[in-house]
């Protein structure tokens, strides 16, 4: 067990303790370290200014050697507590040599940079595409840059830089570094715990915070169960967001960082079963062969950066009603695998959610994975989200739907709407409606006006009841426009 | 035509290397020794009087170093209206107003402390929309004034009943268009910091550094000559800071309370709730044609809620009515336009300036009139466009114009049909929209000028010191593009100076795409007179006349081939007895005219620029999501000095335009913002935006630097109009208030069905 944190910033090694390491990275940066070049627009996480690469010890390879695999990341919505172990390589050490990275060039000569604020970001989300060794296409570069906002360029001379980069080799960002002496030192450190407990005194009030970073699951297990109202972070998008708008004053947090045994997907006869600590992106790219539908929700749901760090159980565990993930796991009637001290239980998510934001589960009980069965691929599942905007969007209304035909008719069917109430609801009389029917305009015509009645939704910023109301009919003739027209037809 | 060396050419922007690098300086990065930060507490409700401060508790907060009131100030009053001030004292007006500064070691503290401040108010009744204010007996927002009714402003040309009597069809829209934000990347910030001798200098992300110098005088009670204002790199404007605002002068009442240095930085929930927005419109257009496709006249009334406090809001009306009476040849028009103040938010100017409004709801009725008339719109509007060389009714001079190139190259583009989409639910259309924008700075103020000084020194260095202000927009590169061009040097040898308002000279601010026309000239007279000092020189030097040398890479040549390096001209003309140096000093200011105060009439531009969009559109039936597939931006742009920066100007306003048409809106109620954050307040990302094709229409214009022509808000103006027109094309529903979101769109198609 140490005290401290260890983090190497553009190649240099910091050890941080105390107060300092509850503090964001992009403060870390610009404050501590005086990196201004990182810039800091919305502290949410949606404008991507402040993107930096941080770079982890990946699987050892078929040598044996580890690397670091290097992504990017939102660093006002990463706390130093979550970056034990971690290289962080912001826009001033991204160079070629003593040169300007080719990258930096890209964007020089296509006039990527008007005001310039956003531009960094830009330039480090490149760098990650790059490190991921991603081929370059209009589309493939406008989906990597959805978590950078730009108010100046409209984002064509960007993508401009970017493509004009396909052709010229690109030198790695690690080749600036001696990765060798980082490797070894995490190698050593990433075997130890961190736990750092400081008294803050302020204006004559004394508060006592703690953070702590297990390197096993039993540890983990045990903090939870010893400790009160503790902050569990796995990627952190949501609750470091709630900390920098003064939302939650958390004073004893444990990030799940190092739980390795909880990052794997595995897959056997029955089931799938997503770890913990799976990020969005991992689990997307393992949705690309296995559950295209989810991938196709996973690949408009959020960016990059959120997405490197974000998880499923995250998502779950943050309980959104809106939450883009939950509509697919409610019709796919997943389980979720909590842990405690006692031992281990699966319970199905319809039973997860008792109202608004109140989980079924016990508060010495980690969410440690996910799992469901896996799908008859003549099975119709279809997810929907349906925000203002394309990409990164928080969603007026979710909807998942599937149905499973026999001889014609639909022997099963599942509906689950999000943003209709407080918590994803499942609509049982539709359901119901729509079993034996035939796969029809005219069975979803009626089955929409029934899904309209089931709901009760309410008027927010993002929308109107109305709205919802209509998409809950609406959405099951979309539904059936572009996924039972053709099944239809190929019967 | 002369080939050009720098003007035409896509150079990469001058200050790109120093911003993808991390480098460039920008106000938030800034630090000065011993420099403490402010906080501002605002007003927690719409309208109230104020019974009690209690400072006590902040005060006493630990890391505070001290707290400002309106007690700490003269009472002084600033703005147009002279209806605002630094620090309210016995009346909040609206959720944004500022009633106490806390200055303490760091941000955090500081706003914690605000928090601390107790407040007594007695909450008076407040009114939220136009009709309220409007009320009889409607509680007055500003106690000096008869009623809430700020101004009227009305136009007109011809006669607008024997316009519709002459008319064969007459249509009629009312359009109501949205609060949006500048959104900025950058949010405001200021560094105020007062000298022993009481002398103020700021470092300041204004638009306007010359008028702010006077305003600040005006809001602080002393002289505007103690008031010195530098400009760090800039993180984006748009509009934003092209007036003061009370933050201005507050960081200078705490710099001077704390006797340090202070800054005071915006964040991005105080951007959306104390800064200006677009000015929101309701407006009601009737228009009618002759069966010929002749326009005949254009009736316009609209309201606009000014929130409490003027600013350049309530001078849209102004450019609102330049469209509705110019833009097309329309014989007889009338515009009337009320200003009224209300609690809610305060108004200001933003790129376009109440174009992408009155584009909105011209370009309505022309598409409504051309299905009316059963007419191609392209062609129907090809019909009525204005010309080179005429003067409209209201007066402005019409010199260079591309409007029908623009059109022309839209009705090509428009041969090729659209696909239809795969699915029945998907409905496809297309529309176009145009916009009449000033082309070359407008005169709103006694003097629409920039002063310049070109100064070239012993080693063949130029200066440029402009008045003219860096936005982000790429006014440095082009500036020293038009120096270099004349002086034949490298652009790189250029280097541009604008960012004290002690060492250069006077401009009126960085708006109305005026830089590259005022700024330009400027800058091009500025630099022929060193050119004739240099010639000058060197005539003596080469033993030919000055007439008959030429620049070339960085010599003086002669007609016989002798040459000459500038560098060493320079050295010549310093280095004896008598010696001179090689500069050249300009203010150009154009031969515009304020608009008549009463009737509107009056030329304020120099040149006018115009622009045509066109959008193909695909709508969801069953949502309302639209999703844009295309835009082709066609503009008249006069000549692009650097055209990959007028690509950037056109392609960032169609982010902005698009986000107007689709995406954007400062939702607000009781007068407070809903959705001050970029998660609910949304931005196009890189995977919204479509594919977008300029088209460059370059008619020379023959008052502009080497022909050109201002481009900085035209992207943006008619982005939502082409929108709304493609939407009507694809579903046949007209969408009259942008954004035009799922659920408005869903709205209307259900309207629709239900007959």
């Amino acid at each position: 067990m140490r005290d401290y944190l260890l983090i190497y910033v553009n190649g240099r090694r910091y050890q941080v303790s105390g107060a300092q390491g509850f503090q964001s990275l992009s403060d870390f940066l610009r404050y501590d370290l005086g990196l201004v070049g990182t810039k800091v627009v919305c502290a949410e996480g949606d404008c991507g200014s402040c993107t930096v690469l941080v770079g982890r010890i990946g699987l050892p390879n078929s040598e044996g050697d580890s690397k670091l695999n290097y992504q990017s990341i939102n660093s006002c919505i990463q706390y130093l507590y979550q970056l034990d172990c971690a290289h962080i390589i912001t826009v001033e050490a991204l160079k070629n040599k003593e040169q300007i990275h080719p990258i930096q060039q890209a964007m020089v000569d296509a006039m990527g940079s008007q005001c310039g604020y956003c531009t960094p970001g830009f330039v480090m989300s490149l760098a990650a595409m790059q490190e991921k060794e991603e081929v370059m296409t209009r589309k493939s570069v406008q989906d990597g840059l959805t978590g950078n906002l730009c108010r100046c360029t409209g984002y064509e001379q960007i993508i401009d830089a970017a493509l004009n980069l396909d052709a010229k080799p690109v030198p790695s960002v690690t080749e600036n570094f001696d990765e060798k002496t980082i490797l070894s030192d995490f190698a050593v450190y990433l075997t130890q715990a961190v736990f750092c407990e400081f008294e803050e005194n302020w204006n004559g009030v004394a508060r006592k915070l703690k953070y702590f970073v297990p390197v096993s699951l039993a540890e983990a297990v045990s903090f939870q169960q010893k400790n009160d109202n503790v902050t569990v972070v796995a990627g952190g998008t949501d609750i470091s967001v709630q900390i920098n708008k003064e939302r939650i004053e958390p004073d004893c947090i444990m990030s799940l960082v190092h739980l390795s045994e909880l990052k794997s997907i595995f897959v056997d006869e029955q089931f799938v079963t997503v770890g913990a600590r799976v990020s969005w992106s991992e689990l997307g790219k393992f949705c690309q062969k296995n559950l295209p539908q989810l991938a196709e929700i996973i690949a408009i749901f959020a960016s990059p950066q959120i997405k490197n760090c974000g998880t499923l159980a995250g998502n779950i565990a943050n309980a959104s009603p809106i939450a883009d993930s939950l509509p697919f796991l409610y019709v796919i009637e997943a389980e979720v695998e909590l842990t405690s001290p006692d031992g281990v239980r699966w319970l199905e998510i319809n039973q997860f959610y008792q109202g608004y934001k109140k989980l079924a589960m016990n508060p010495d009980e980690l969410i440690t994975s996910i799992r469901w069965q896996m799908q008859d691929p003549d099975d119709l599942l279809k997810l929907y989200k349906v925000s203002k905007r394309k990409d990164l969007d928080i969603s007026t209304f979710t909807a998942g739907i599937y149905i499973k035909m026999n001889n014609n008719k639909i022997q099963i069917s599942r509906l689950a709407y999000g943003g209709v109430g407080p918590v994803v609801l499942r609509l049982p009389e539709t359901e119901q409606f729509l079993y034996n029917k035939a796969l029809t305009l005219e069975t979803f015509l009626q089955a929409g006006k029934i899904a309209r009645e089931e709901i009760q939704p309410i008027s927010d910023v993002r929308s109107s009841a109305d709205y919802r109301l209509q998409l809950a009919e609406n959405i099951l003739m979309k539904f059936y426009y572009e996924c039972c027209k053709h099944q239809v037809k190929k019967a | 035509m002369k080939e050009f060396s720098a003007v035409g050419k896509r150079i990469p922007k001058t200050d790109a290397p120093d911003k993808v690098t991390g480098r460039a300086t920008y106000g938030q990065d800034f630090k000065l020794p011993g420099m403490l930060h402010g906080a501002i507490r605002y007003s927690d409700h719409a309208h109230a009087r104020i019974l009690n401060i209690d400072t006590s508790k902040a005060e006493a907060l630990e890391g505070v170093k001290c707290v400002v009131t309106a007690d700490d100030v003269p009472e002084t009053r600033f703005g147009f209206y002279k209806d605002n001030m630094p620090l309210k004292k016995d009346v909040v007006r609206s959720h944004r107003d500022e009633i106490a500064g806390v200055v303490a070691v760091n941000e955090m503290i500081a706003r914690q402390a605000v928090k601390l401040i107790k407040i007594e108010y007695e909450i008076l009744p407040a009114v939220f929309n136009v009709a309220d204010a409007m009320a009889e007996n409607a509680p007055l927002i500003q106690p000096n004034r008869d009623s809430n009714h700020l101004i009227t402003n009305t136009y007109n040309h011809g006669d607008v009943e024997q316009g519709e009597a002459e008319s064969d069809v007459v249509v009629e829209v009312t359009c109501k268009l949205p609060y949006v934000n500048h959104a900025s990347m950058e949010t405001c910030v200021i560094v105020a910091k007062f000298d022993h001798s009481q002398n103020l200098t700021l470092w300041s992300t204004t638009q306007i550094p010359f008028l702010l110098q006077k305003d600040l005088g005006a809001a602080l009670g002393m002289s505007p000559k103690n008031i010195r204002i530098l400009q760090p790199t800039i993180g984006g404007a748009f509009g934003r800071e092209l007036d003061i605002y009370p933050y201005h002068p507050i960081a200078a009442i705490m710099a001077k309370k704390a006797q340090v240095p202070v800054r005071l930085c915006f964040s991005r929930e105080e951007e959306f709730r104390a800064g200006p927005q677009r000015q929101p419109v309701e407006v009601t257009i009737r228009a009618g044609a002759k069966n010929n496709g002749d326009l005949t006249f254009r009736d316009v009334s609209m309201t606009l809620d000014v929130g409490a406090y003027v600013s350049w809001g309530s001078t849209t009306p102004m450019v609102m009515m330049e469209t509705t009476a110019s833009f097309y040849r329309v014989p007889h028009v009338r515009f009337k336009a009320d200003c009224v103040y209300t609690n809610n938010l305060i108004t200001g100017a933003m790129r376009g300036y109440g174009n992408p409004q009155s584009s909105f709801y011209v370009e309505s009725a022309m598409d409504m009139l051309a299905e009316k008339l059963g007419m191609d719109p392209i062609q129907f509007r090809i019909q009525n466009a204005n010309q080179p060389n005429t003067i409209t009714e209201q007066g402005l001079k019409i010199t260079s114009c591309g409007l029908e190139d623009c059109l022309k190259a839209l009705a090509e583009r428009a041969e090729t049909k659209l696909e239809p989409a795969a699915q029945p639910h998907l409905k496809r259309g297309r529309g176009v929209g145009g916009t009449l924008n000033v082309g070359g700075g407008a005169r709103i103020y006694r003097s629409d000028g920039c002063g310049a000084t070109v100064k070239v020194d012993d080693f063949g260095h130029v200066s440029l010191i402009t008045g003219s202000t860096e936005i982000g927009q790429g006014s440095e590169t082009v500036l020293a593009q038009m120096v270099a061009e004349i002086l034949s040097v490298p652009v790189d040898d250029v280097r541009v100076i604008n960012s004290d308002t002690d060492v250069k000279m006077w401009d009126v601010g960085v708006h109305a795409s005026r830089t590259t026309f005022i700024a330009g000239n400027a800058a091009c007279l500025a630099a022929k007179e060193a050119l004739g000092q240099i010639f000058e020189t060197a005539s003596e030097l080469l033993g030919a006349s000055p007439d008959s040398l030429k620049a070339e890479n960085g010599q003086i040549i002669a007609p016989d081939g002798k040459s000459v390096s500038l560098s060493k001209v320079v050295r010549s003309r310093h280095f004896r007895s008598g010696g001179q140096m090689v500069f050249g000093q300009a203010f150009y200011d154009p031969p515009t005219e304020l608009v008549d105060k009463d009737s509107y009439h009056g030329n304020i531009s120099p040149a006018y620029g115009f622009g045509m969009q066109m959008a193909d559109v695909e709508v969801d039936t069953e949502t309302g999501q639209v999703r844009v597939l295309k835009l082709i931006c066609a503009k008249d742009i006069g000549r692009a000095i650097n055209p990959m920066a007028v690509e950037g100007q056109i392609e960032g306003g169609a982010q902005m335009g698009l986000g107007y048409a689709l995406s954007e809106e400062v939702v607000i109620k009781e007068g407070k913002v809903m959705n001050p954050n970029f998660v609910d307040y949304r931005l196009f990302t890189s995977a919204d935006m479509p594919e977008i094709e300029n088209i460059m229409i370059e008619s020379n214009d023959p008052e502009g630097p080497f022909g050109a022509k201002g481009i900085g808000e035209m992207g943006s103006s008619c982005v939502a109009a082409a929108v709304t027109n493609a939407i009507y094309d694809a579903v046949g529903v007209r969408l009259t208030q942008p954004p035009m979101t799922p659920e408005r769109v869903l709205a209307a198609l259900d309207t629709k069905a239900a007959g």
